[in-house]
């Protein structure tokens, strides 16, 4: 069995869901909020982008820099008009989750009625889609080109925000104990919206990306969304590199599995998100916290140091 | 006339809609220790929080410094020179003892001034120089103790609130965290400390408030307190 | 004139209080399971789905063993075999329609007490995440499987088990009669469970897991048994379902259908029956006048499909509801015990109990 096809698969997928999970984990370990509209934010990266790219001509770079402030934007205003307001009140954390619901709803069918209006309802950006090499039988081509440097930059940069810059270390501070960050003077609601502008932005980007890659729906990020939870519950909603593992997890154990399934027992590949939901339920059910608490630096430090100072 | 500091008058908060302190007439003079003593459940943490503007107000006001903070929110306070040390959770503990001490300084902007804060800081907790790099909620009982004050310090408060800080610790670590307080306050800065144990706290403070049911029911200087045989047979019993 | 105006309505009628009914039943059951139990059972299509499955999967089976239809489970023939045969064989039409209503809260019942592993050991919003999920995981294998639904075409021929009697109208007047006869005992037992001893230990369970632990080993029974009933109760709704609209398509269980019905029991009033019929009455509403069919009827048309609409519509009515009315039109009462009811009598001062009861809480920040 050629497994080169898979592995190409994996690792795009994965890179996608990746950069949306880092997303809802943000969100998430900020808030507390399980926010189902996250969806939604895939889903207007990968539109903007499209019909950018289609109607107007731009190029895909420009493309996604409006992908990431279209869904940054759209995060902003979710929490500024139905969260923040919603928290204020007092409002149990599952009605929250219920919003979000709601939320997604309107966006969701907002944008059916457009793209129907539009004959956009399924859409990809075109770009100029070249073969540039070849892994194995895998053709690797330019939307590879975009797709694994865009992730490992937004994962380099996103990680020297949350540990050298200031409002980084106060995001993670708020998302251990918001109390105590708003005692040693962290303005919340500030930081509050820049964590939804930049968690809203990177899931863009990555709708965006997905729209070079494929064909889209407006229910793409519904679609997509099982495999965030997934990707994110493996990082236990809360770790970045355990987010990090758990997309690639995610997108390695789908197409793998599903191949795997198809190949020996027959098993019809429109079986694929049962993959991700077996993971959301065995993740739960065994081990809730993910990797979260399993310090992966430190564990490569001790095995490079060889566990001495 | 004393200098108050901070005062509460007629506060009444609680959370939601439930009351839990009621007209808490309250006074903490400038560069003393002020210890508010009571039992379990009495509303000592509560009335701490809602100084720092953590709970909900529904009559009366704090004056801090002689601004009325009443409506403020508790990162604004923070800035104002308020510092805070919680009963539980007061560190973060995914973050490392220094960068747990980097947020303590959150609100500052003299940059030179605050590493100098921090060198001398992990002077006076040498064990926290040493676990610099670890992560806070590694730290023992004591050793998270020893770091939340450190973080409050980082502030550079003016008044510093702390909630229990020697509760369930071993004697010896006791000992030694009164010793800081005691540093702290002779440098200069004012502390309203909460206990549960009102002989320790009586002893070591200046003044002394007695809460009870959410209500303020006696106050004087912790010696006459300690003294008062009202006081002694209510809330120490016969020992 | 008049008559002929009324008669050509009456079928829109029917088909209201029908489907009303269906999701007053669904309804009821998650208000249940949500409202009174405080388990965020948001795959609740999935519990409906099972139920509509059975029905679907028990009459066709049966009917193609008895009548020797050898015409193939999917095929348009064997749909046409099927339907003649139920219309021609009274008893047997009912008696399978019977008997999938018992194996459909049977089986409805298993997958609830299934489901209630994970509703044992969640935290709340992981619950809800799963059972999300959940929901959408059954409707992917049905619609995959042939041997179930028959995939994507759907299994037709599951006649109406009145299909015998021939005039139309009164067959399906007396199809509504018997669903709003469901329903109306549903209601009876929602609420006198609501009132009953269970009824205040759920609540007590709901507001309070530390309160309720004091009780022992109770919890985890009493968690288990709502998902039972409650999931039983959905798929009686499925049921009732696929013999009306005689037959079952996998795709038309969505996971939607969990957040049309969940916005049913918000608007209605979480934890208060009456609440939930106001609510499923409007959603149901909604659901029937926002289609292009009765749009169409009114001579009103759109460019784009209205049923986008109607989602957009759902997803308001939950935001708002959620932001400035949480409890619903109609709030839950205080928890009904012999002493309020002796309180009530009497001249006593209830009101400030009320107050406390009532609300939820805030958070001190804001
Ligand atoms: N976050 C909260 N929400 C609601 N009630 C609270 C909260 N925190 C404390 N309480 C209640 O307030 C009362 C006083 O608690 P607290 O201020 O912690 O007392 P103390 O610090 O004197 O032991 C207690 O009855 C407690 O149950
Ligand atoms: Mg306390």
């Amino acid at each position: 069995m050629d497994l080169s096809i898979p592995l190409i698969n994996s690792l795009t997928l994965g890179s996608l869901y990746t950069l949306m999970a880092l997303g809802l984990t943000m969100s998430f370990s900020v808030t507390k909020i399980a926010n189902f509209a996250h969806a939604e934010l895939v889903t207007i990266g990968g539109y903007v982008t499209a019909l950018l790219v289609n109607w107007m001509g731009y190029g895909l770079g420009e493309s996604l820099i409006a992908a990431f402030f279209a869904s940054a934007l759209l995060a902003v205003a979710m929490d500024e008009g139905v969260f923040k307001p919603m928290i204020k009140r007092g409002s149990k954390p599952l009605f929250l989750l219920v919003a979000s619901i709601g939320i997604g709803l309107v966006v969701r069918y907002l944008l059916f009625i457009y793209a129907d209006l539009n004959a956009v309802i399924t859409v990809q950006a075109k770009t100029n889609v070249q073969l540039i090499g070849r892994f194995g039988r895998a053709g690797i081509t330019t939307i590879h080109l975009w797709v694994f440097p865009i992730t490992i930059v937004s994962v380099v940069l996103l990680h020297l925000m949350f540990h050298y810059t200031k409002p980084g270390k106060a995001l993670r501070a708020m998302a251990d104990n918001e109390d105590l960050a708003r005692v040693s003077g962290v303005k919340i609601y500030t930081l509050r919206r820049l964590m939804w502008f930049i968690a809203g932005g990177i899931t863009g980007v990555a709708g965006g990306l997905w729209s070079a890659y494929s064909v889209i729906t407006p229910e793409i990020g519904w679609y997509a969304l099982l495999r965030i939870f997934a990707a994110s519950i493996l990082g236990g909603l809360v770790s970045f590199w355990g987010t990090i593992a758990g997309g690639l997890i995610v997108g390695f154990a789908e197409n793998f599995g599903i191949t795997f399934m198809n190949t020996y027992f027959n098993v019809s590949t429109a079986y694929r998100p049962l993959i991700s939901f077996v993971i959301i339920v065995i993740v739960l059910l065994l081990k809730p916290t993910g990797f979260a608490g399993f310090d992966i630096v430190g564990w490569l430090k001790e095995k490079v140091k060889g566990g001495g100072e | 006339m004393a200098d108050y500091i901070i005062e509460s008058k007629e506060l009444t908060a609680g959370y939601g809609k439930a009351v839990i302190i009621q007209d808490v007439n309250f006074q903490a003079e400038r560069g003393k220790v002020t210890a508010i003593v009571g039992p379990n459940g009495s509303g000592k943490s509560t009335f701490l929080k809602t100084l720092f503007g953590l709970t909900r107000v529904f009559n009366g006001s704090v004056v801090f410094d002689g601004e009325d903070i009443t409506k403020l929110p508790p990162e604004v306070r923070a800035r104002k020179g308020l510092g805070f040390v919680f009963q539980v959770n007061n560190v973060f503990p995914n973050l490392t003892v220094r960068e747990n001490l980097e947020m303590g300084a959150y609100a500052r902007t003299d940059k030179e001034q605050i590493r100098k804060d921090m060198g001398e800081i992990l002077d006076i907790f040498p064990i926290l120089r040493e676990r610099q790099k670890q992560k806070a909620g590694s730290l023992s009982g004591g050793e998270r103790q020893m770091l939340a004050m450190a973080m409050a310090l980082m502030g550079r408060p003016k008044l510093l609130l702390l909630d229990e800080p020697a509760a369930a610790l071993a004697p010896k670590v006791v000992t030694q965290i009164f010793m800081k307080i005691r540093d702290i306050v002779n440098s200069g800065v004012t502390v309203i400390l909460v206990e549960q144990h009102a002989k320790r706290a009586l002893s070591f403070c200046d003044m002394g408030y007695v809460f009870s049911s959410g209500r303020i029911v006696m106050k004087g200087p912790g010696k006459d307190l300690l003294a008062d045989e009202k006081f002694v047979e209510a809330f120490l019993g016969k020992r | 004139m008049q008559i002929e105006f009324l008669a050509s309505y009456m079928p829109i009628f029917t088909s209201f209080i029908v489907l009303f009914a269906i999701y007053l039943i669904a309804a009821l059951s998650l208000n249940m399971e949500y409202g009174y139990g405080g388990i965020p059972n948001f795959g609740h299509v999935f519990f409906i789905s099972v139920g509509a499955y059975m029905a679907g999967v028990l009459t066709a089976r049966t009917v193609d063993y008895i009548a020797g239809i050898k015409a193939g489970y999917c095929s348009g023939q064997a749909s046409v075999l099927r339907t003649e045969y139920l219309s021609s064989h009274p008893m047997e039409a009912v008696g399978i329609f019977v008997a999938s209503l018992v194996l459909g809260a049977i089986i409805g019942g298993l997958f609830g007490y299934a489901a209630s592993y994970p509703a044992l050991r969640l935290k709340e919003d992981f619950l809800a995440i799963t059972l999300i999920f959940i929901g959408d995981m059954g409707r992917i294998i049905a619609r995959n499987e042939e041997g179930i639904v028959c995939a994507l075409t759907g299994l037709t021929g599951i006649a109406n088990p009145l299909s015998f009697v021939k005039d139309v109208g009164t067959r399906s007047i007396a199809y509504a009669l018997i669903v709003v006869a469901f329903a109306v005992l549903t209601y009876i037992y929602v609420q006198r469970l609501a009132k009953s001893p269970f009824g205040r230990l759920l609540k007590a369970v709901r507001d309070d897991d530390l309160a309720a632990m004091a009780l022992g080993k109770v919890v985890p029974r009493v968690r288990g048994e709502v998902m039972v009933i409650g999931s039983a109760l959905a798929a009686v709704a499925g049921v009732l379902r696929t013999f009306y609209i005689q037959g079952v398509v996998a795709d038309d269980f969505q996971p939607l259908i969990t957040f049309l019905v969940l916005t049913m029991v918000i608007l209605g009033g979480m934890a208060n029956n009456k609440g939930v019929i106001l609510g499923t009455l409007i959603m149901t509403a909604l659901d029937q006048f926002i289609s292009p069919s009765f749009l169409s009827l009114l001579g009103i048309s759109v460019e784009f499909d209205v049923t986008y609409m109607k989602y957009i519509i759902i997803g308001l009515i939950i935001i708002l509801v959620l932001m400035f009315r949480p409890q619903g039109a109609i709030p839950e009462g205080p928890v009904e015990t012999p002493a309020l009811e002796l309180s009530k009598s009497s001249e006593w001062d209830v009101e400030e109990k009320l107050e406390i009861g009532g609300e939820e809480e805030r958070s001190p920040s804001g």
